[in-house]
């Protein structure tokens, strides 16, 4: 089991390393990862990378496309950790 | 846009940037080239000791690009685009830009590269080879794309006249120059961020070289393995780095108050189209190129007081160009040859150069060829050894050559 704050925490620091800026540690779950996170579609191939190596789970290339938001990204990682 | 280049449109340098195995900026590497200190070094990479490389020796970067780049840059650039975006940016803040100095659509970016990201299709295929294809990066194409120099520099100075990326082995340095020149010239842009990057000190490519019988094996010495004209000159030193110039419409650049380092006044280029690798021993593509760029810039040939030399320190490189310069201009231009100093940077070769032979008509130098002790017999020209030579300069020419025939000349006058 881990703790959601923690993984909140963890994946905002993974979006700063993949896209080069920092979001803070307060991120909303609604933002978007495209629009305001900039993580666009190599960094979000990027980001799976470092997610599977982060927590051994691992990101199929089909479920890409249905993270759009921070939130969906919490959600699907709390599934299947 | 027309179709013309215009007669009325003057083109100056307002900025340089560069970084190169003298320093890691302009000032540290002229500075270098007038000292004629050398930035060849032992190579002592593990792959050179394994494989039991005959060559080992290379001119590698004096300050790497990672103390400039952001993480993120560092991450998604591969070296010879790192090395681009140093230069670049280096440029631009020298030539006094901002934001608001030129409409983005009047902004145009020329980088070249001879090689390109070889480091990083190396380090994918390795990658590939352990991991498998999900082990590979989603960065690895814009990595690669020889156009990816040219468009991370576009996309950071957000220039959008037109990126453009000439690959033109040893010669794209020079040639980005050229079309920049030309864009200038034909009314598709106030501005232009031109010039060229390579890195590609790997095995591969070393091995490429060596296979060709083009590299110096003077292991033993490496500060004076790289010597220009000399009569005991045995192949050239592979080097990394990149230079860049912006290009400015002479009007625009006055009228924001900009500082002037020089005008590029014309561009030559011609092609041997007689082998892919050696120069015609001849010289006519190169003496063309030469005699091209003094017709574009109306000058003379005794107007053109000094000479870049390409010259990279090959037996029948070195040779050739000798005879094309002095055919096409006679024995009166004081010559020089930066790469007994700085090696074979490649593509940025000769936009290194051309910031070299701008800064010789602004301060009235001529810097040594570093090793040059015995000039070649054969060699009928005043090349400048020793020291520097104080000269002044109404007008100078920077040569580049590269594999596949590629002749550029850049014609210079003082600002």
């Amino acid at each position: 089991m881990i703790i959601k704050e923690d993984v909140e925490h963890e994946l905002a620091r993974l979006i700063g390393t993949v896209s080069g800026n920092d979001p803070g540690s307060d991120v909303a779950a609604d933002a978007s990862l495209q629009e305001e996170l900039g993580i666009d579609s190599l960094a979000l191939v990027e980001l799976a990378e470092e997610i599977e190596e982060r927590y051994g789970v691992r990101v199929p290339d089909e479920d890409l496309d249905a993270l759009r938001t921070f939130g969906d990204l919490v959600d699907y990682l709390h599934a299947r950790a | 846009m027309s179709a013309v280049l215009r007669a009325d449109v003057d083109v100056v340098i307002t900025g340089v940037g560069a970084t190169t195995p003298l320093g890691g900026d302009v000032a540290t590497t002229w500075r270098g080239l007038l000292d004629g200190r050398s930035g060849v070094s032992a190579l002592t990479s593990q792959w050179a000791v394994e494989h039991d490389f005959p060559v080992r020796i290379a001119a590698r970067l004096a300050v790497e690009p990672a103390q400039e780049l952001e993480p993120v840059e560092l991450r998604r650039l591969d070296r010879c685009e790192q090395l681009a975006m140093v230069a670049a940016r280096q440029a631009w803040r020298d030539a006094g830009l901002t934001e608001d100095s030129v409409d983005p659509t009047r902004r145009g970016v020329v980088v070249g590269t001879g090689i390109g990201g070889v480091l990083t299709v190396v380090d994918q295929h390795d990658a590939l080879r352990t991991g498998g294809p999900r082990a590979v990066s989603p960065q690895t194409i814009p990595m690669i794309m020889p156009n990816g120099p040219a468009a991370h520099v576009g996309l950071a100075l957000r220039a959008r006249a037109g990126v453009h990326a000439p690959v033109s082995a040893c010669a794209a340095g020079a040639e980005a120059i050229a079309l920049a020149w030309r864009m200038i010239k034909m009314g598709d842009a106030d501005v232009v961020i031109a010039g060229g990057a390579d890195a590609c000190i790997a095995p591969v490519i070393m091995a490429g070289f060596l296979r060709a019988r083009s590299m110096s094996k003077r292991n033993s010495h490496p500060h004076r393995a790289s010597r220009p004209f000399d009569a005991a000159r045995d192949g050239f030193v592979l080097g990394e780095g990149a230079g860049i110039v912006v290009l400015e419409r002479a009007d625009f650049a006055a009228a924001r108050g900009a500082k002037s380092y020089g005008r590029l006044v014309g561009v030559g280029m011609s092609n041997d189209a007689h082998h892919i690798a050696a120069p015609d021993p001849e010289g006519g593509g190169q003496g063309r190129a030469i005699l091209n760029a003094l017709r574009s810039a109306g000058l003379d040939r005794a107007d053109i007081g000094h000479v870049n030399a390409h010259a990279t320190s090959t037996t029948l490189g070195d040779l050739t160009e000798s005879g094309a310069i002095r055919r096409a201009l006679g024995d009166h231009p004081v010559v020089s040859a930066p790469k007994g100093a700085l090696g074979h940077l490649l593509g940025a070769a000769g936009a290194v150069e051309a910031i070299a032979t701008i800064l010789s008509i602004r301060d009235s130098v001529v810097p040594p060829t570093a090793n040059l002790e015995a000039l070649d017999h054969r060699i009928p020209l005043d090349v400048v050894a020793g020291g520097p030579r104080e000269v002044s300069l109404t007008a100078a020419i920077s040569n580049s050559f590269g594999f596949g025939g590629h002749n550029v000349t850049l014609a210079f006058t003082a600002a």
